[in-house]
């Protein structure tokens, strides 16, 4: 292969490698770290980083999405509402059920070993296949995501929205005041 | 000509007249009592429009219940269960009568009708049922009721016995679930479609293996059942924990159900299998008849002692059914019934003995003579039907048992085919001979020292210890006059066995014959060339394996 | 694309649901008090059952309608059937129970049709979006239930357990999704992934797909070794939502996946063999049974008790889907017919336990039930006939559906041995039924009883225990429905 396309490839694999650790290690560190701020600090790098990662995809209406709303939007409530609540940092999660942690790590080893042997024998397994339909030519434009989501995607659409009602209802019903009088009216 | 379904749904019926019926209590008991008659009338018609002649099923009942999965609700009646649906009816009829049947616990009569009756029609399905999946239903069917009953109605000990009772029986009766999956799966893998039938199933045969399994899974539900030891420890519990009615029901009728299945479905479907285990199920029937001989000996709770007696007797049943010949199974059929009557009356009079004197233990009685003397002629007689004086009911049974046992090897060889089990015959029949002997021994002594000696214990003095009332006359009236129709003249019932039992045995051998002839075949169907009495709708033909 | 109005009317069941739900949140801020918002719900529901059985007469298109989402076969209309009658009782013994432990508030009439509409997507899906997004929002609505009962700190235990569990659970189903997707070139629908099986199962990336799907929706059934939030939240659950969540949801994931494997995954070399997903579930069939018979023996709770009952009864169930894997033709009629059975027994069990309770005494240790036959024959005579259904014992529905079940297994000689485990645990669980039994009528009461009045509850008890009943001594209708019109010719 010639020296242009080789060094393309090598320079997508070095974008993927990078953009792919940014999201590893944000969402390893948001769930270890103890204060909330930095959790969610750690959050909104992870993603930003799969948003990169969309856009190297040719998925740039799903990237731009992804830092608009979740980066933008998501996380900005949820550092308010962090900071709103205050809470102290968190205390570690209490040192029980040794065997199960054990029996878990090692299925986990064992998924993990599996995938590894995968990749190193990726060139030789025949393992994802070609679609059979080609991508359209304006893949990934808004035109092309926006038909979709209303052609073939509809159902999943509007489903969905059935289930963000659902998370604004809990939200409203799991964080609502409880009298603790034996009133069956709630505020 | 008698409608069994009707047979079943009067006790049914009964119970739910018992449970809505308003005025509680004091209605309960006389509409249970009218229903058992009822009920007792019909097996009588059944009896009377009965055809001796027939070997095959009679007055059939057969309509579709789950066509698609070929279950069907299927009766019959033949020659094997006449007689035991008949002594369902009467006990059942002789237990609500009379007035000890709750014991000491004389309140809720009206759930102990219901009980009862539920159990009753249980019973007489399970009898009746020619349909395997309808078999198994009523078999579980009786479960429930008899749980209940010991566990509300029983001793100090009821709910341990309960459970007991409850497990042992449940382990036998899923096993054997498994086995008739398996054998409905192979019926439909040989003949091609799916049915309960129990001609049909009577027709197929299975490879060695599967067989043997089979049999051992059908065999451990009904010799927990029997009870045959070593599966027998829930028997002494049940008994003497249950009240009195629930013990003469458990006796008389519930312990039948291991026998008869076995009879009914564990040597016809399984012949090669059973004639291979014979010798040990006979061995251990022998075993059992000697074994709940001297534990009744030593037992001072006269309860228990009536429960080791019935182990005793019962192992005279499958010793008879083993010997697998004509007069070995009637013998068994026959003492199956002459056990119901002798130890349902034990245990009527044991119960007596506990609702006049709140005690079981046999030190605390003696001389009741005096204050008894028509309890104590009723109770004699119990007695010595139990232990096989001639004349009486328990003879008959024993002797022809006995006897079969006995010619064993000869009744075989005639039919052309080896001695179907043991090498000694006549070793056997001589140690269950042995048993007898101590059957009287220890009834006889039983007797003695509750009825006889000197009335020196100042409770049995008492004016509560009186004879027996108008209820309590009555019912062992019944039992007295049956013992001894049944020891005078057992041929007519003798009679009525004879046909089905000659087509079990000839069926029996010759698919044994073919089975032998064929040891390494697959599942198969094998159908008997002779046109004997058989329906006709069975094909006649040439037996040909294929 | 233009969406015809008969896929809509299709759907009408589905839309009623959740249309009904979302009015039911609109009445709940807007009218006075809650029962509007209940009844509207409940009428609801029978509207619903209506249209389905308006799809039913009409029905028979075998065809996947929205782009091959959704597909609208007798068998989901019959799951539907179930799931809705479910969501009826629920509010029907809901509404009590909430008033007497004083916690009502209308969203919890709305979450379980909401949760009823993500079941039916569930059962209606044929392609791994629509699984999802019905199990999501199935999931969501149960979570969000379960911790409805403020008060209780273990209802919040079980919700956290439930929802940390099930949020595993959806990232094993998408993560499943998105190998298949990639193995296949493309095809998340069932018949897509059905036609490009035969050339992907040698893929071991699809194969790790496969399972990966699997195990979220053996996670949402509660198998073991994914059963781990079950006896936490069906616990701490307020209990006719334990009873939804028995019945309904339950009911919905074995629907979803008998059409996941009976279809996407029935290619024999995916099924069988060494590694087969057969080999596996029966497997997991095994440990589930016997785990949960085991654990149910030492429990002490009734609710916690029933909640291992149940896990119990998702490896029979799953003995069904061994042989539906196996081809065999029986499979499919039997597992609607016990799924039928079971629910049915389910809600009856729950009823009662919700009704035993009091305000600040809701008697759910075993020994409180002590005496319960004297004051109230009826409820105890409804209970263990309840009960003997769990347990299998004829003539009830239970022993029917397990016969069925255990028939189309026999037909494989391989599964021999999982019937015989299945009989040897049923014999298990009968002991810790009848401890029930006995608490209720072999033991003095130790406290006064004093039921609360409710003519919802009353009625949910008697119709079920009448159909439990049913079921067991003319199962014939039942039969053939399921045997007849109700099998899916994939």
């Amino acid at each position: 292969m010639n020296l242009a396309a080789h060094s393309a490839s090598m320079a997508e694999t070095i974008v993927f490698a990078i953009l792919s650790a940014g999201v590893l290690v944000g969402g390893l560190l948001t769930v270890t770290r103890r204060n909330p701020v930095s959790a969610v600090m750690c959050l909104v790098l992870t993603f930003a980083a799969l948003a990169g990662l969309f856009a190297t995809l040719s998925a740039h209406f799903l990237a731009v999405l992804q830092i608009l709303v979740y980066a933008g939007a998501v996380m900005v409530l949820f550092i308010f509402v962090v900071m709103m609540v205050n809470r102290e940092e968190s205390t570690p999660i209490a040192r029980q059920g040794l065997v199960t942690r054990a029996a878990g790590v090692l299925a986990a080893g064992y998924v993990f070993y599996r995938v590894a042997w995968l990749v190193s024998h990726e060139r030789t397994l025949p393992l994802l296949a070609a679609s059979a339909t080609p991508p359209v030519k304006d893949f990934g434009t808004v035109s092309a995501v926006g038909a979709l989501l209303f052609a073939d995607f509809l159902f999943p659409f509007e489903a969905i929205s059935l289930l963000l009602l659902l998370a604004v209802v809990g939200g409203v019903m799991l964080t609502r005041h409880v009298r603790e009088d034996h009133s069956s009216r709630v505020s | 000509m008698t409608d069994l379904t009707l047979t079943l749904l009067v006790p049914l019926l009964g119970a739910i007249l018992v449970m809505v019926a308003p005025w509680g209590e004091r209605t309960s008991r006389p509409i249970g009592i009218v229903a058992a008659l009822v009920s007792l009338g019909q097996s009588l018609f059944i009896v009377r429009d009965f055809d001796k002649s027939i070997g095959a099923f009679q007055m059939a009942v057969d309509r579709p219940w789950v066509p698609s999965l070929g279950i069907r609700f299927h009766l019959g009646v033949d020659g094997i269960s006449l007689w035991l649906v008949l002594l369902t009816t009467l006990m059942v009829f002789l237990t609500l009568l009379s007035p000890q049947a709750m014991g000491l616990h004389k309140t809720r009569s009206r759930e102990f009708t219901v009980a009862i009756l539920v159990l009753e029609a249980g019973m007489l399905g399970t009898f009746l049922a020619v349909d395997l999946f309808a078999f198994y239903v009523f078999w579980e069917l009786m479960l429930i009721p008899m749980y209940f009953i010991i566990g509300i109605w029983g001793g100090e000990r009821r709910l341990y016995a309960a459970i007991k009772f409850v497990i042992f029986t449940l382990v036998g009766s899923l096993l054997m679930l498994a086995a008739i999956l398996y054998l409905y799966a192979q019926v439909h893998a040989v003949t091609g479609q799916w049915t309960f039938d129990y001609a049909t199933w009577a027709t197929i045969t299975l490879p060695r293996g599967p067989e043997l399994l089979c049999f051992l899974a059908f065999t451990l539900a009904f010799m927990i059942k029997v009870p045959l030891v070593p599966l027998h420890t829930w028997l002494p519990d049940a008994h003497v924990e249950a009240p009195t009615g629930g013990s003469v029901i458990l006796a008389a009728v519930l312990l039948k159900f291991g026998a008869y299945g076995f009879l009914r479905f564990a040597l016809p479907f399984f012949p090669l299998a059973a004639q291979q285990t014979a010798p040990i199920i006979a061995w251990l029937a022998v075993a059992g008849i000697i074994f709940g001989a001297l534990m009744a000996w030593v037992q001072d709770d006269v309860k228990k002692l009536v429960a080791y007696s019935s182990v005793s007797h019962l192992g005279f049943v499958v010793l008879g059914i083993l010997v697998l010949s004509q007069k070995g199974i009637q013998g068994g059929i026959f003492q199956m019934l002459a056990h119901g009557i002798s130890t349902g009356g034990l245990f009527l009079a044991v119960g007596i003995l506990y609702d006049r004197r709140h005690t079981r233990r046999l030190s605390d009685f003696g001389g009741l003579w005096k204050p008894m003397p028509v309890f104590g002629a009723c109770f004699l007689v119990m007695v010595l039907a139990s232990a096989g004086l001639p004349g009486l009911c328990g003879f008959v049974g024993e002797f022809l048992v006995l006897l079969g046992t006995f010619t064993a090897g000869k009744d075989w060889q005639a039919s052309g085919l080896a001695a179907p089990m043991f090498a000694h015959p006549a070793l056997l029949a001589g140690l269950a001979a042995f048993a007898v002997i101590l059957a009287a021994v220890y009834l006889l002594t039983t007797y003695q020292r509750v009825m006889f000696g000197p009335l020196d214990k100042p409770e049995n003095r008492d004016p509560q210890v009186r004879d027996l009332g108008l209820r309590e006359r009555l019912v062992f009236a019944v039992l007295v006059l049956t013992a001894l129709v049944m020891g005078m003249a057992p041929q007519p019932i003798l009679d009525r066995t004879a046909a089905s039992v000659q087509e079990l045995t000839a069926n029996y051998r010759f698919r044994l014959a073919e089975a032998r002839a064929n040891p390494i075949g697959p599942a198969r169907r094998v159908v008997a060339g002779k046109p004997s009495a058989r329906p006709a709708s069975a094909p006649a033909g040439t037996a040909r394996p294929f | 694309m233009t969406i015809a109005a008969a896929q809509i009317v299709a759907l009408s069941p589905l839309l009623m649901i959740t249309g009904v739900g979302c009015l039911a949140l609109l009445l709940d801020t807007m009218a006075k008090g809650r029962a509007p918002a209940l009844w509207l719900a409940q009428l609801g529901c029978v509207a619903a059952l209506l249209a389905v059985a308006n799809q039913w007469m009409g029905s028979g298109s075998s065809q996947p309608i929205w782009s091959g989402m959704l597909i609208v076969d007798r068998m989901a209309l019959f799951l539907d059937g179930v799931l809705i009658i479910a969501a009826l009782a629920t509010l029907l013994v809901a509404a009590p129970f909430m008033r007497e432990h004083e916690f009502e508030h209308g969203e919890h009439y709305a979450l379980v049709l909401f949760a009823t509409a993500g079941g039916m997507t569930v059962v209606h899906a044929t392609h791994l979006l629509s699984l999802l997004i019905g199990i999501e929002t199935m999931s969501l609505a149960a979570y969000l239930l379960v911790a409805s009962w403020r008060r209780q700190p273990a209802g919040a235990e079980g919700a956290l357990k439930y929802l940390l569990l099930g949020a595993f659970a959806a990232g094993f189903l998408v993560y499943g999704t998105a190998l298949v997707y990639g193995t296949t070139g493309g095809e998340m629908s069932y018949a897509g992934i059905a036609a490009r099986a035969a050339r992907a199962a040698d893929n071991p990336l699809f194969i790790m797909g496969a399972y990966f799907l699997l195990t979220g929706m053996l996670f949402k059934i509660a198998a073991v070794p994914f059963h781990m939030w079950a006896p936490d939240a069906y616990e701490g659950a307020p209990t006719p939502v334990t009873g939804l969540m028995a019945s309904g949801i339950k009911v919905a994931a074995v629907g979803g996946l008998v059409r996941l494997l009976g279809s996407a995954f029935a290619n024999p070399g995916l099924a069988l063999g060494h590694a087969g997903w057969v080999r596996v579930l029966g497997g997991i069939a095994f440990a589930t049974m016997t785990w949960g018979n085991l654990a149910a023996l030492r429990q002490e709770n009734v609710k916690r008790m029933l909640a291992y009952s149940s896990i119990a009864h998702a490896g029979y169930l799953m003995i069904g889907l061994v042989a539906l894997g196996q081809k065999v033709d029986g499979a499919q009629p039997a597992l609607l017919v016990y799924l039928a059975a079971y629910a049915a027994t389910t809600l009856g069990v729950f009823t009662v336990v919700a009704w035993v309770g009091r305000r600040d005494d809701e008697r759910l240790l075993i020994r409180d039930w002590a005496g319960m036959a004297r004051t109230r024959p009826a409820v105890a005579l409804a209970m263990t006939v309840l009960l003997l259904s769990l347990a299998g014992v004829p003539p009830t529905g239970g022993f029917f559906g397990k016969f069925y079940v255990f028939r189309a297994a026999m037909q494989s000689p391989d599964l021999a041995w999982l019937v015989v485990a299945a009989v040897l645990n049923s014999l298990v669980s009968v002991y810790y039924y009848l401890r029930i039994v006995v608490a209720m009528y072999f033991r003095d009461p130790v406290r006064p009883w004093q039921p609360f009045p409710s003519v919802g509850m009353a009625i949910v008890l008697f119709v079920t225990v009448v159909v439990v009943l049913a079921l067991g001594v003319v199962p014939r209708p039942v039969v053939e429905l399921a045997a007849g019109g109700l099998v899916t010719h994939w």
